[in-house]
């Protein structure tokens, strides 16, 4: 069990690269960090900086309290899973699993006894004698997790370790995953570029870009409330839909108005009218400019439902014509036609427009997020 | 027409024996079977002329080995003795320490494949996982050594050991060989298709650089460990001119140096010196034979990813 405090962490290479800039993180003991972010953000670099198998360039790094940064990997007390297991294909499941036991000069009993509690925890008991090579990925992994847990370390440190299991067994794993951290309540650091994985393990989930810590909150708020376009449009499959618009005033009340060419058979509709805190913010700050206004697949609805909600009248009309259509079963996608990419609305199953007609979609004001259209950052975070 | 007939009505009541059906099959592949039997005969045909062309000189060295002088030194052509001795055999280990020569040899090349193996996979353990300031410089430095011929060096190194009081010792036979830049690269080579994960895993395992050696990287890379040890051994054991400058005494000669000792002005006998070529040869074969396969292995290794 540890706290792990990263202070201004930074890491360049010889060739002046910046891999990871300023990163700065408080992790509490027996949480589950998830750094998430897409390839080549510095996720790894930091989470090996943390495991000591990469110099840290500038700042600091404290585990417990101690200063670590020129500490050795092996007196850090944290074990890694890899994405490859990384298990030594000469030694059986038993020997791989003992390794560090034995490194450590465990008398031999003990080790014996541990490798057993852990095999029949893993329910990998019937594989001691076999080898890496023997098993099957899921097994492998297994082992691995085996082999990490087994010297009962201050963190866990994981490096995409789902990424080679296959779709099925990644969600069973995902599931042991989370049990495996309840059960042992040890802090762990987890390392994805699957935000799935991301949101439904991590206790607080850090998203990176460029080397630098986008945002760092719990999975609720990071997709409720993301602090910047970035983020808004990484986290959730489809992604948030962004649009441009300006902030207006009509009969007294903070409105954004589409910047979408005038239909006149939805004249009128094409405003979104704000209460609360949002429309303050933007009174004062951003009123007759232009912002990026977000809103998930989810929040945008029919005319029906927005009634039923509460919000057919504050809410503008939007009208598309349909590209694609997916019916996933519980639910239908459909993709609108719009001037850079696609816009996504995720409807009810009883949706019938096909591709070609056009609907009109209303968005839930309550749900609405505004960045700001140079910084990209949320207005009110 | 008919054939097809019968062959339905075989089926047809289900009761065909194991030899009908086998007969059958062959029938149908018989012409298929003839065809890749002449391919195959062809092809070991080709293999053993081509083996045995090149194993010629060879064999012959061993017909001449068991041929008495006069056979040998007549207009015809004997390729095979017709009255086969041993005494040009018992002749070469009398007329020098033969097996005296073979023992030196023997120490002399194993030091010097143990010593290059330790020293060399050493080395290339720090050229290939470890990180340190200067390392792609030195390991050219290294790699630059091979460009320098071994007869260049030959006189300092002799002076050197001269003034350490070395000379005619298996010291001096084995120090300076202790390790090779080939070496070195090959196993470097090597170690650079090793997954670099099993080396972190161990070092957050709390392994040590020395215990990761001993307790992964060799039982992991036996085939170029092998293949090291034959090169070497080889080498060693054909080594002739540092040997002949540094030793003058009978019982620290190697056995090369010793061959050419069985060539005397006096009496010259070439079944004589081939008996004794055969016989030093038996171990370097021999050497070969056993490790064949891991020096195949360990020169292609890394060659293909997987």
């Amino acid at each position: 069990m540890a706290d792990i405090l990263l202070k201004n962490v930074c890491k360049k290479f010889d060739n002046g690269r910046s891999v990871v800039d300023d990163f700065n993180l408080n992790i509490a003991d027996k949480e589950f960090i998830v750094f998430v972010g897409p390839s080549g953000c510095g996720k790894s670099t930091t989470l090996r900086m943390i495991a000591g198998l990469e110099d840290i360039s500038e700042g600091e790094l404290w585990i417990d309290g101690q200063l670590c940064n020129y500490v050795e990997a092996r007196e850090r007390g944290m074990s890694m899973v890899f994405q490859n297991y990384a298990l030594y294909p000469n030694m059986t499941v038993y020997g791989n699993l003992a390794f560090a036991l034995k490194i450590r000069k465990y008398p031999k009993q003990e080790v014996d006894k541990r490798v057993h509690e852990v095999a029949r925890s893993l329910e990998i008991e019937h594989l001691l004698k076999r080898r890496p090579s023997d098993l099957s990925g899921g097994q492998k992994q297994r082992v691995a997790i085996g082999s990490a847990i087994i010297r009962k370390p201050k963190a866990f440190l994981m490096d995409e370790p789902l990424s080679n299991l296959d779709a099925k067994l990644r969600t069973q794993m995902r599931v042991e995953f989370a049990k495996l951290h309840k059960a042992l309540g040890t802090t762990t650091i987890y390392v994805t570029h699957d935000q799935t994985e991301a949101m439904t393990l991590g206790t607080r989930i850090v998203v990176m870009k460029d080397g630098k810590v986008q945002q760092a909150d719990t999975p609720e708020r990071i997709y409720r409330y993301p602090a910047n376009r970035f983020v808004a449009e990484f986290i959730g499959s489809p992604p948030m839909n962004i649009l441009e618009c300006c902030v207006g005033q009509e009969n007294g009340q903070t409105v954004l108005l589409l910047d979408e060419e005038y239909d006149s058979r939805f004249s009128g509709k094409r405003r979104i009218y704000l209460k609360g805190t949002l429309a303050k913010c933007l009174f004062h700050r951003y009123m007759g400019k232009k912002v990026l206004m977000g809103i998930r697949p989810e929040d945008v609805c029919e005319y029906e439902e927005a009634v039923s909600g509460g919000f057919a009248d504050s809410c503008a009309g939007f009208t598309k014509r349909v590209k694609l259509r997916e019916v996933l079963g519980s639910e239908v996608v459909l993709y609108l036609e719009d001037k850079e990419k696609n816009f996504v609305a995720r409807l009810k199953p009883e949706n019938k427009n096909q591709a070609g007609d056009f609907v009109e979609l209303f968005f839930n004001p309550e749900k609405i997020q505004v960045f700001d259209k140079d910084t990209e950052e949320n207005v009110l975070l | 027409m008919s054939r097809m007939a019968d062959s339905m009505t075989i089926s047809g009541n289900g009761n065909i024996s194991r030899e009908e059906l086998q007969k059958l099959r062959e029938m149908m592949n018989s012409r298929a079977l003839a065809k890749r039997r002449m391919r195959t005969g062809l092809r070991a045909a080709a293999n053993v002329m081509m083996a045995f062309v090149v194993l010629l000189p060879l064999l012959y060295a061993v017909s001449i080995a068991f041929m008495p002088s006069s056979e040998l030194f007549t207009t015809e052509l004997n390729l095979l003795p017709k009255h086969p001795t041993i005494d040009n055999f018992v002749d070469a280990c009398r007329n020098i320490p033969l097996l005296r020569f073979v023992l030196n040899s023997f120490i002399m090349a194993g030091f010097i494949t143990v010593g290059q193996i330790i020293s060399c996979s050493l080395a290339a353990f720090a050229f290939s996982f470890l990180e340190f300031k200067g390392k792609g410089i030195l390991f050219m430095l290294v790699m630059a050594t091979m460009m320098v011929p071994g007869e260049a060096t030959i006189i300092s190194n002799y002076l050197t050991v001269g003034n350490l009081g070395l000379l005619d010792t298996y010291a001096v036979l084995i120090i300076p060989y202790l390790t090779s830049a080939m070496g070195i690269f090959l196993f470097r080579q090597f170690y650079m298709t090793f997954p670099v994960v099993l080396y972190e895993s161990a070092k957050l395992d709390g392994c040590s650089n020395l215990r990761f050696i001993v307790k992964i990287l060799t039982p992991l890379t036996k085939s170029a460990i092998g293949a090291m040890a034959v090169y070497t051994f080889i080498n060693a054991w054909n080594m002739y001119m540092w040997p002949l400058l540094v030793t003058g005494s009978d019982s620290m000669r190697t056995v090369q140096i010793g061959i050419s000792m069985l060539n005397s002005v006096d009496a010259q006998s070439i079944t004589l010196m081939i008996a004794g070529v055969v016989l030093i040869i038996i171990p370097s074969i021999s050497i070969f034979i056993i490790g064949q396969k891991q020096l195949i292995r360990g020169m292609f290794s890394g060659a293909v990813k997987g």
